[in-house]
């Protein structure tokens, strides 16, 4: 168990490696010298380049510089904004409970909806299967960006039952003001997950042990949540994971459409103005929670599964 | 008193707009402490008679006759009835236990749930699990409760699928090729614990098998079927010796044998049909040796025989062909020709 | 030796010629959602390729009059805030946000079929390297690497495009390699190479016809998602950069009138996009269905 976890450990390890590498090396490959948008415009003296040059260490080779932007970025020292012209680790502090809470509820919208949906279409073939399917592929089709214009002209302009702009102020401001973002960055994923749920649900309820425990006795409420619906969550737990860095990201959009002040409204921000030290930093947020979730996911399908138990050991 | 009894079962799909038969005019019975084979050929209907016993039909299948088990008309009963029929008075030991027991949960957790849906309170559920589990001969029942599925062999596993059956004391237990799935060395251990506990709870046992020589060695009584038609019906004792139905006769010659001279197997030539491709007449002629023009014209009977020992054969040619069936069979469990004194030692 | 080999291979080399009549076969048998939605795509390529000839006006004419026109016999669904009109830029608009997927759908089916095939063909190390990498780009989900790319290059262009057929590259190179996998095992193959085809002519010129429709059936639906990916980077101002009429963009440039109550603006192109990612769904799942169900019957 414990060399599975290290081995597991280890393949995440040097994913994160390569894909860090990847993020710093891709600013390095920008066309243009780097000291012209450190400079951002203004004609250079020379001695101002020599300066830069000096301070951003860009006379070293590549492999020294991304040594020394890991090595900080692992203290939590992302270097200066560009843009800010503040520490990026302070900016992303402040930025980072918002994006969070956004991404905390639009995981529990599409956990609860997918499952519920998927559920309800799998146990309820005929008309409910074929509306469910029917939302769901339309749900999975829209974009988040649709799915806040269309939120913001009902319940916002229309409706005026929630407010069109921010974050707002304490818990119940909060949640309210984050209610319709975090429907419009779930909405595709509540479809996909459903379909998956869906999909997993109609293979275990053909399996020979459902079957035996229904001429078993076994009460069907039981035999529905003990012997289909658990073993249908293995599949539904390794998408999740994989969704995760994906919902991440897709705040850019929910945040930029609803002006949450987010590390997604400031990735695109930044990547406007070539503010490179905050896209690197976020960019490596984004993977490292992709990681992160990968981890989880090895980590619980033993438990979900005791047959990969045996395999893992 | 009788366990099942089966009376002139007729279940179709409908397809179409003609209804698709399964089983035509099925009737069986098992008593109690008594052990009754039911053989054929995959697509016979053997396993639909046998889940037919626990009430449970084809989806959109329309069934006539009736099925009465431990006393039940199965269907009549709501599905509450059902549930505790199938709980507390039948067993159902599965084909493939590998497929049949769920492998997310722990082997103890299997019996917990038949015992608690048989109505033994969660308190006293795992020791009656642990019992369950020493009857069935599995040594430190404890710790065997605490495995997985897959730590466990085909024939342990097994083992525990009997323990399950057990679980609420049935009067009728239901194998369906129980030892089918199994490693060749193990299917006799297996069998013989089934029929130990058959036996000590003087439960009755219906063994639905392809294995014809098997059902004659162990069971008391045996119904042949074919497409979906009992065509034969005769104590154990009697079968090697007279098979009356020429597809049995045909089958008991098609079992290789140790004790005979080692030549070419014989097979039933042609392939075994479903009742659905019946042709008009009797569903062997096609294949049959002793066919005869009004074999394919009239859908023979199930006719007792007469005489004591509960024969019953479908087949016109049944009285003609009573002798010459005894004699072209092998004849091996003939009285005069024991097998166990020809085999080499 | 070689006779015998075709005999074995059961099919594959005759199944161009009757696919006219089986593409047929399955929109009648799929049901009218499948049939709804090819009509659906045939009309918006027709659009894509004829916009000139059925636009009523110039969708980069401003009028500054007309900001915000509500819809009217004049503008049929209304006119931006530009007074541009809002119909002519959705059927221009066709142009851009179906040429973009297609690029993405066409190169990383190219590469992905590529590496799918080298590394299901030739396993060992080679696959082990090329599966390493494939994870290594499942870790940058599309927008990110699009993302990351305008932040080197700048917005606009065909870098955004090229950075999501990166992106979408591992989708397809798994798929194929796990389908090269299952088809080695078949006894066509062996039979081939017992035959004494070389590995390569094998792979190239009889697995890949048998998982190709399988393939195909990804790369419509992977259409879907790469028109919602590339829409949003048009919506964030990253992709196809104004005043080009574009979907996503013109959801932006809708965006502001809503709060005025011109709704029409940003949800008529909102409304295509989710409409036109239903259709390619449809398509691509309906075909992946039947090619399933004929492979359960075989």
């Amino acid at each position: 168990m414990s060399r599975f976890v290290l081995r597991r450990l280890y393949g995440l390890g040097v994913t994160l490696l390569l894909t860090s590498f990847l993020v710093f090396g891709a600013m390095h490959v920008a066309p243009g010298d780097p000291t012209s948008f450190l400079l951002s415009g203004r004609t250079p003296s020379p001695e101002a380049v020599a300066a830069v040059r000096a301070q951003y260490h860009l006379d070293d080779p590549v492999l020294v510089q991304y040594g020394r932007w890991i090595g900080d970025a692992l203290t939590g020292d992302f270097g200066r904004s560009v843009q800010f012209r503040q520490e990026v680790g302070g900016l992303l502090g402040a930025r980072l409970p918002t994006t969070v809470a956004l991404v905390a509820y639009a995981s529990v919208i599409m956990v609860v909806g997918g499952l519920l949906l998927g559920f309800l279409s799998a146990l309820r073939p005929g008309k409910v299967d074929r509306a469910v399917l029917f939302g769901t592929t339309a749900a999975v089709a829209t974009p988040s960006f649709v799915a806040a214009i269309g939120l913001i002209s009902l319940f916002a302009v229309g409706l005026g039952w929630f407010p069109t702009f921010g974050a707002g102020e304490g818990l119940v401001g909060t949640v309210h003001s984050l209610t319709l973002p975090a429907i419009a960055l779930g909405l595709s994923l509540v479809g996909l997950l459903a379909r998956v749920t869906r999909a997993s649900m109609v293979e275990e309820l053909r399996r020979d042990h459902v079957d035996m425990a229904r001429l078993r006795g076994l009460p069907e409420g039981e035999v529905v949540r003990r012997h289909v619906a658990r073993n249908a969550l293995v599949p539904v737990v390794t998408i999740t994971g994989t969704i995760v860095s994906g919902l991440l990201v897709a705040t850019a959009i929910v945040e930029t459409a609803f002006g949450l002040p987010g590390i997604g409204s400031m990735l695109v921000q930044s990547v406007v103005t070539r503010d490179f030290p905050v896209v690197q930093a976020i960019c490596l947020l984004v993977v490292l929670a992709f990681v992160l979730a990968n981890l989880v996911v090895d980590l619980l399908l033993p438990v979900l599964d005791p047959r990969t138990r045996a395999y893992a050991s | 008193m009788n366990v099942l009894e089966i009376d002139g079962l007729t279940v179709a799909l409908p397809a179409g707009r003609a209804a698709r038969p399964l089983l035509s005019d099925v009737s069986l019975h098992v008593a109690q402490g008594e052990v009754v084979g039911l053989v054929g050929e995959s697509g016979s209907g053997k396993s639909l008679t046998c889940r037919a016993a626990l009430g449970a039909l084809p989806p959109r299948a329309s069934a006539e006759g009736s099925v009465r088990t431990v006393g039940d008309d199965v269907f009549a009963l709501s599905a509450r009835a059902l549930r505790r029929l199938r709980s507390e008075k039948v067993g159902l030991v599965p084909q493939d236990p590998r497929a049949a027991v769920n492998p997310l949960y722990r082997v103890g957790d299997y019996l917990v749930e038949a015992v608690r849906a048989a109505g033994v309170p969660q308190a006293e559920a795992r020791a009656r699990a642990v019992t369950l589990l020493g009857d069935v001969g599995i040594r430190e029942p404890e710790r065997a409760l605490r495995c997985w599925p897959h730590e466990f062999s085909g024939g342990m596993l097994q083992r525990v699928a009997i323990a399950g059956a057990l679980a609420g004391r049935p009067a009728l237990l239901l194998a369906d090729e129980p030892t089918t799935a199994l490693d060749v060395t193990i299917q006799a251990e297996v069998l013989s614990i089934l029929l130990d506990i058959t036996a000590q709870r003087s439960a009755g046992l219906l063994l639905v098998t392809h294995d014809l020589e098997l059902a004659a060695a162990v069971c008391d009584r045996v119904y042949v079927m074919y497409a979906g038609r009992i065509i034969e019906a005769q104590p154990a004792a009697s079968l090697f010796a007279s098979p009356r139905h020429p597809y049995t006769a045909g089958l008991l010659h098609a079992t290789p044998s140790l004790a005979g001279p080692v030549g070419r197997l014989e097979a039933v030539p042609g392939r075994p049909l479903g009742l659905d491709e019946a042709v008009p007449g009797c569903s062997f002629s096609a294949r049959c040796p002793h066919v005869r023009p009004t074999c394919t014209e009239v859908v023979p009977d199930l006719v007792s025989q007469p005489g004591a020992g509960g024969i019953a054969v479908a087949c016109l040619r049944a009285d003609e062909l009573r002798d010459e069936l005894r004699r072209s069979g092998p004849g091996r469990a003939d009285p005069d020709h024991p097998v166990l004194e020809e085999q080499p030692a | 030796m070689t006779a015998v080999a075709p005999g074995l291979a059961g099919g594959p080399a005759t199944r161009s010629s009757v696919g006219r009549r089986r593409g047929l076969r399955w929109a009648k048998a799929s049901g009218p959602g499948f049939a709804v939605a090819v009509g659906v795509l045939v009309l918006l390529a027709a659009t894509a390729v004829f916009a000139p000839l059925v636009a009523p006006s110039d969708p980069y004419a401003v009028v500054l009059s007309d900001s915000l026109a509500p819809p009217g016999p004049e503008h049929l669904l209304g006119a931006d805030d530009s007074g541009r009109d809002v119909l002519s830029r959705l059927l221009y608009g066709a142009r851009t946000s179906l040429v973009g997927p297609l690029a993405v759908v066409a190169l990383s089916t190219l590469f992905g079929v590529a590496i799918g095939l080298l590394a299901g063909w030739r396993g060992g190390w080679v696959d082990a390297v090329l599966s390493r990498a494939q994870e290594v780009v499942f870790a940058f989900p599309g927008l990110l690497v699009a993302v990351l790319v305008v932040a080197v290059m700048g917005p606009g262009g065909v870098a955004p495009v090229l950075a999501m057929a990166i992106a979408y590259v591992p989708y397809v190179g798994r798929l194929v390699r796990s389908l090269v996998l299952q088809e080695k095992q078949r006894t066509y193959v062996a039979a081939y190479r017992v035959a004494g085809f070389s590995g390569f002519s094998v792979a190239v010129r009889h697995v890949l016809p048998n998982i190709a429709g399988i393939v195909l059936a990804q790369g419509v639906v992977n259409f879907g998602y790469a028109l919602m990916d590339l829409a949003a980077l048009s919506y964030l101002g990253l992709g196809v950069q104004p005043p080009t009429a574009d979907w996503g963009a013109m959801v932006s440039d809708g965006q502001t009138a809503i709060l005025e109550g011109a709704l029409v603006q940003a949800l008529a192109p909102a409304a295509v996009i989710v409409v036109t990612v239903v259709a390619f769904t449809v398509v691509g799942e309906g075909v992946a269905d039947r090619l399933a169900r004929r492979e359960n019957v075989r």
